[in-house]
């Protein structure tokens, strides 16, 4: 991961003093991972994808499915960002491919509720904000080594979290370079930023261009799942979703019969934030159709 | 710097009744017979409306407080970088007090610039409750709120008291001669238009106005096809001669999320295969972006994405399908690609750094190292420790000339490269023509290389031919002198940021959008 210098040395050094804690099974604490809230998807950042879906390495993501591709870099200054490796897996490596993506995951609740609902299947937050992806990283480390190390009567969670990763990443450029042509079965667009001014729609995470790639990356038969708090937006999204001939939308019954859609009602941050202001939640779920012949 | 004549910055070459070439100087365009090399017609581009930013508009009524982050927030890095010299924009002025929905796709109007409005979605689901169970608050948060917002309003104050800057010339960007319906497509830079000009008088027969400053244009049969630095494409219809009063409006058929650089188009099998008018034939645009991508769109299905050729490690900024059907694609790195395009396959990285080396000695390569550095303000200057020679890889052109090879032209380098196939279909280096300076434009015509040249001295368009042993450039004009336009002195710096524009998408460079 290319680092660049952390904003605030004192939270820098509580998150560095953090993670060297042995086997860390306290959660962290959002304080110290706090940023500005937006972040400008058209620029550079200072950004670290594959140059494809080939080259990339998972093993720093999901160290219990993947072998390494690569030695560590040592002379690179990636020691915060990489996660520790391990090596007490009993499953097969690399022979699953990441196939749900929460894009713009925030702080990972959605994540982390899925992990044990889908403890098969290798689940990837995608989000932009440096200091978050460290929080949810730092969140993943330290549940997993709780799991891998049980307590006596501590319920024994599926897949011990090890079915979770979290990237940095600007999923409105990157995604092709991350993800195969439908590789995919399930995308969440939870709570979107919602770009309120026409002037900045096309920086809204959906878009009718942006469609063409989701559907690319999606499998046939795949599933959009979009939430928001902002009425504008859904109608937005669900307009553009409708209009989109790769998407058709999921009929009332199959909404509300998808474990997924209650998990995104109820268990992201941003879903919480809004319950305790009692906002509303809009939702609008698209499958992917078959490719045209 | 001292004065010195403007380079031609776009050339194209037109194979109509009566051969044409067709320059670009600045912002005029010269439509110059092929055989007498005498001047037909000229046409200037209109200077661009002045897009000062009214006062009223600095203010925003219509973003949430601490919703709207920076305001120079959507531009994609390096339209920054034009922003700087260029008024506030138009869609700006357009957009900023409006808060109803794009259409979509959203489309250009052929009179106005303003986009029309459908109106919004109507599908409407029901709220849901909300859970009135959790109560715990964050003052943390209000807190930054309240800072976040005191500090946009201090930039929003900031930018209003900044004096509108100086109108800039309305440079030309792209010329693509439509022989079949006698036109000459014109893209302006400063005033985001496409023209279509008639292709022997060049007079102005049909405008659209751009949503954003296009940087790539190409062709099909029926229409043009133009992409713009915010990554999207646009499709304009050819008119016929009875289609030519008629509205008609550009049609949004891909984006990427990027500065869209270059553009063409490809069909499978290639048409050199395809017997009669076999239905099987598949077409494809081909698109590619500063962020190393390039991708392969189902034509007319624009909403079905084939594949991308993922492999470069810099920007992508020219892409030529040659006549056996592979894509060569060339930007900020130290090769070209070879690729089986269909199936994503980078058959070959063709080696661009080793001739170039090869090709200057130690002074000559110091002095080009110095001219390029000089190139952009933004780009990086001698600094302690940096090397003497650095010649920068930016490919600026690629052309397939007579079926027979493939030439290739780098900011800033006086030469052109060529590349010959190989027996298994490779790409093998073949020489260079040496050009008086840097190579500011590129045309083929059968075997025939035109180019303008950015020198004092040499000619201002040149051609080479192949064909011929030697392959060394000669005079257009044969000597003559031709009207032109003279840069001035304080001119110069502006100048070269408007011709030398290729390097600066490498990113890295330290000036654009690269925050965290
Ligand atoms: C309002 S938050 C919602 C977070 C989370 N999904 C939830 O529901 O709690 C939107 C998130 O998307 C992230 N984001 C915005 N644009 C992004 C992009 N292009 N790529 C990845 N993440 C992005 C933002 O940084 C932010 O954390």
């Amino acid at each position: 991961m290319a680092s660049s210098p952390a904003p605030n040395p004192v939270k820098r050094q509580k998150r560095i003093d953090f993670r060297k804690t042995e086997q860390q099974e306290v959660l962290p604490q959002k304080r110290f991972y706090r940023q500005r809230a937006h972040a400008n998807p058209f620029s550079d950042h200072r950004l670290d994808y594959p140059i494809s879906p080939q080259d990339m390495d998972w093993s720093d993501y999901f160290p219990a499915y993947f072998s390494k591709k690569r030695k560590l870099d040592d002379t690179a200054d990636n020691s915060e960002e990489t996660v520790e490796v391990q090596s007490t897996s009993d499953v097969k490596l690399d022979t699953k491919k990441v196939e749900i993506a929460d894009i713009g995951c925030g702080f990972g609740g959605l994540l982390i509720s899925l992990a044990p609902t889908f403890p098969e299947k290798l689940i990837l937050g995608m989000e932009i904000r440096m200091q978050v992806t460290a929080y949810v990283q730092d969140r993943i480390t330290a549940l997993r080594n709780q799991c891998s190390t049980k307590k006596e009567g501590q319920e024994v969670v599926p897949g011990g979290y090890q079915n979770i990763g979290i990237i940095r990443g600007n999923a409105m450029k990157f995604l092709p370079n991350f993800f195969e042509k439908h590789q995919l079965s399930k995308m969440f667009f939870c709570f979107p930023d919602p770009h309120f001014k026409a002037r900045k729609h096309k920086a809204r995470i959906i878009s009718p261009t942006l469609l063409a790639e989701y559907a690319y990356i999606l499998r046939p038969g795949g599933i959009i799942y979009t939430i928001t708090d902002v009425e504008d937006l859904h109608l937005w999204m669900a307009k553009h979703l409708d209009d989109h001939p790769m998407f058709e939308r999921l009929s009332e019954e199959e909404q509300e019969n998808d474990v997924c859609v209650k998990i995104m009602r109820t268990d992201t941050e941003e879903g919480k934030k809004v319950a305790r202001n009692q906002g509303s939640k809009w939702v609008a779920c698209f499958r992917r159709v078959e490719d045209p012949v | 710097m001292s004065s010195r004549r403007h380079p031609v910055q776009a050339i194209a070459f037109a194979q109509s009744d009566s051969p044409k070439l067709f320059i670009a100087i600045a912002e005029t365009v010269y439509a110059i017979s092929a055989t007498t090399h005498e001047t037909i017609a000229t046409w200037k581009a209109p200077p661009a409306p002045v897009q000062g930013k009214p006062q009223s508009q600095v203010l925003d009524v219509t973003g949430k407080a601490g919703e709207d982050g920076d305001a120079t927030e959507a531009l994609p890095a390096n339209e920054e970088a034009l922003a700087a010299t260029t008024a506030p924009k138009t869609e700006e002025n357009v957009e900023s007090t409006d808060v109803v929905m794009a259409d979509s796709p959203p489309s250009v109007s052929s009179t106005v610039g303003k986009r029309k409005r459908s109106p919004s979605a109507t599908s409407i689901a029901p709220p849901e409750t909300s859970d009135p169970t959790e109560t715990t608050t964050d003052p943390q948060k209000s807190d930054k709120k309240t800072r976040n917002r005191k500090k946009s309003e201090k930039r929003k104050a900031k930018n209003a008291a900044k004096p509108p800057p100086p109108p800039q010339p309305n440079y030309i960007g792209q010329l693509v001669p439509i022989i079949s319906g006698n036109l000459l497509a014109v893209t302006t830079l400063e005033d985001k238009t496409l023209r279509l000009l008639n292709l022997e008088t060049l007079e102005v027969v049909k405008e659209w106005v751009l949503q954003k400053r296009p940087s790539a244009i190409t062709l099909t049969p029926a229409a043009i096809l133009v992409g713009d630095k915010f990554g999207d494409v646009f499709s304009y219809k050819i008119p016929t001669p009875s289609e030519i009063e008629e509205n008609s409006e550009g049609k949004l058929l891909l984006g990427h999320v990027s500065l869209l650089t270059t553009l063409t188009t490809a069909t499978s099998p290639p048409s050199s295969q395809q017997i009669g008018s076999s239905g099987d034939v598949k077409k494809y645009i081909i698109t590619a972006d500063r962020d190393e991508h390039i991708r392969i769109t189902n034509y007319p299905l624009t909403h079905v994405i084939h594949g991308f050729c993922l492999g470069h490690t810099a920007f992508v900024n020219r892409l030529l399908a040659t006549k056996d059907n592979l894509l060569v694609s060339g930007g900020g790195d130290d090769w070209l690609g070879l690729w089986d395009w269909k199936g994503g396959n980078l058959l070959q990285r063709v080696d661009i750094r080793t001739p170039v080396d090869a090709m200057f000695n130690r002074e000559e390569a110091k002095a080009l190292t110095e001219k390029l550095r000089g190139y952009n303000k933004k780009r990086k200057r001698r600094e302690e420790g940096a090397p003497e020679v650095e010649i920068t890889i930016a490919v600026t052109d690629i052309l397939e000339v007579d079926g027979k090879e493939v030439i290739v032209v780098l900011e800033g380098v006086p030469a052109i490269l060529r590349y010959k196939y190989t027996t298994d279909n490779k790409l093998e280096y073949a020489g260079y023509v040496k050009a008086a300076a840097s190579i500011t434009s590129l045309a083929v015509q059968g075997s025939r290389i035109y180019f303008g040249a950015d020198s004092e001295e040499g000619a201002l368009v040149s051609y080479v031919d192949i064909t011929e042993g030697e392959a060394t450039a000669k005079d257009f004009f044969d000597g003559r002198s031709f009207e032109g336009q003279v840069v001035e002195e304080a001119d110069v710096n502006a100048v070269n940021e408007r011709l030398y524009t290729a390097e600066a998408f490498r990113k890295g460079f330290g000036g654009f959008m690269e925050d965290d």
